[in-house]
């Protein structure tokens, strides 16, 4: 995932996030937390939230910050929505969408950054799993691969 | 329940948190909480039995590392409160004197919930994790703990537990249990005022128990 996380890990990091977000209790408690902590807020950076809810990876603390550098990058990165940058993008859709009250379940993907370097939010509520009919707010996060990544550090250097 | 079988109890209780600090350090993850967070949405309610114009006392019964500290320091950073840390386990009472030994109104000791006389007491997910043993011996350890807290509160205490749900069976070691049994039990054993507090975004309830002399605040 660009030079922050080892690729290997993405998928996993994806799953905690969804887990977190998913039917159920899950979206229920993220509810509740938006309610009483106004976890995702303007006044707070993604990776504070996200810090808040220890959403990232548990296990590595250089993944973790790792991680964290991910977030905040999304601050230097588009979103589909004009005049707003990829992490204000994310903080207020969640935002939003969690005061709702009755919200549905968020999933959260990735995409290749060098077709789209923005961050997507999907406009009305999606299929996102072949295998289920539960409909999702998608949020979509851009990313390369950390091969690649290192490969335009060391063209660079040379 | 005899002295054997409750220190026998105990002693996996102690095992159990003394290995998730090893593990995760002083984290909610190392006291078997999701994050901070979910953590903090539990003080929220165990709270609620506290009367916070007037300065108290409050023991924290499975206090853990101490997470309670830091809440309030940043929530309720106006009140008077004389805060104790109770854990079974050494490894977590050492850890939170040394991460909270900047805050003079809180202290740290290793025993059980009748340490000392305050005039509230809260524990927050101490009955969750059950040790391999049948359900009815942990439930008289249930007992037995909120005799404790009845005893040590001079104005009430608040517990909290895992909901049970029709259809929806407990994982191996998970204590999960509907309200009214322990509220039945409080009501009951202590002549006590119970306030059942549910559906605040997890499956579980807080259960704040007064004694009669007291004024339910909610």
């Amino acid at each position: 995932m660009g030079d922050k996380v080892p690729d290997v890990i993405v998928a996993g990091l994806l799953d905690r996030l969804n887990l977190r977000f998913a039917p159920g209790d899950a979206i229920v408690e993220m509810i509740a937390l938006q309610k009483a902590f106004d976890v995702f807020s303007t006044q707070h950076s993604l990776r504070e939230s996200f810090g808040l809810l220890n959403l990232g990876p548990i296990n590595n603390w250089r993944d973790r910050r790792g991680w964290y550098k991910y977030l905040d990058l999304l601050r230097q990165r588009p979103s589909d929505k004009k005049g707003v940058n990829g992490e204000e993008r994310v903080i207020t859709v969640l935002r939003t969408h969690l005061a709702k009250g009755e919200a549905i379940p968020v999933h959260f993907t990735s995409h290749n950054f060098d077709k789209d370097p923005q961050v997507k939010v999907s406009s009305r509520p999606k299929l996102a799993l072949v295998y289920s009919t539960q409909q999702f707010l998608v949020i979509s996060l851009p990313m390369t691969p950390i091969e690649k990544d290192r490969a335009k550090r060391r063209a660079k250097a040379e | 329940m005899d002295g054997d079988e409750l220190s026998r109890l105990r002693s996996s209780v102690v095992g159990y948190y003394s290995d998730r600090l090893r593990r995760y350090g002083a984290t909610p993850l190392g006291v078997d909480w999701t994050c901070i967070a979910s953590q903090e949405l539990r003080f929220l309610q165990l709270l609620k039995l506290c009367d916070f114009a007037a300065p108290f006392s409050l023991n924290d019964v499975g206090c853990g590392y101490g997470a309670l500290v830091g809440y309030l320091a940043r929530r309720h950073a106006e009140a008077r409160i004389d805060y104790l840390g109770i854990d079974l386990a050494a490894a977590m009472s050492r850890r939170a004197k040394r991460l909270w030994r900047a805050y003079p109104w809180a202290a740290f000791v290793t025993g059980d919930a009748r340490v000392r006389m305050a005039d509230y007491s809260v524990a927050s997910g101490i009955f969750n994790v059950k040790p391999a043993q049948p359900r009815a011996t942990w439930e008289r350890f249930v007992a037995l703990t909120l005799d404790g807290l009845q005893a040590s509160s001079r104005r009430g205490f608040a517990v909290n537990f895992k909901l049970e749900r029709p259809d929806d069976e407990a994982p191996e070691g998970l204590y999960r249990v509907r309200p009214e049994i322990w509220i039945r039990h409080c009501e009951r054993a202590y002549g006590a005022a119970v306030t059942l507090l549910e559906g605040y975004g997890q499956p579980e309830f807080t259960l704040l128990v007064y004694r009669r002399n007291t004024a339910s605040r909610t």
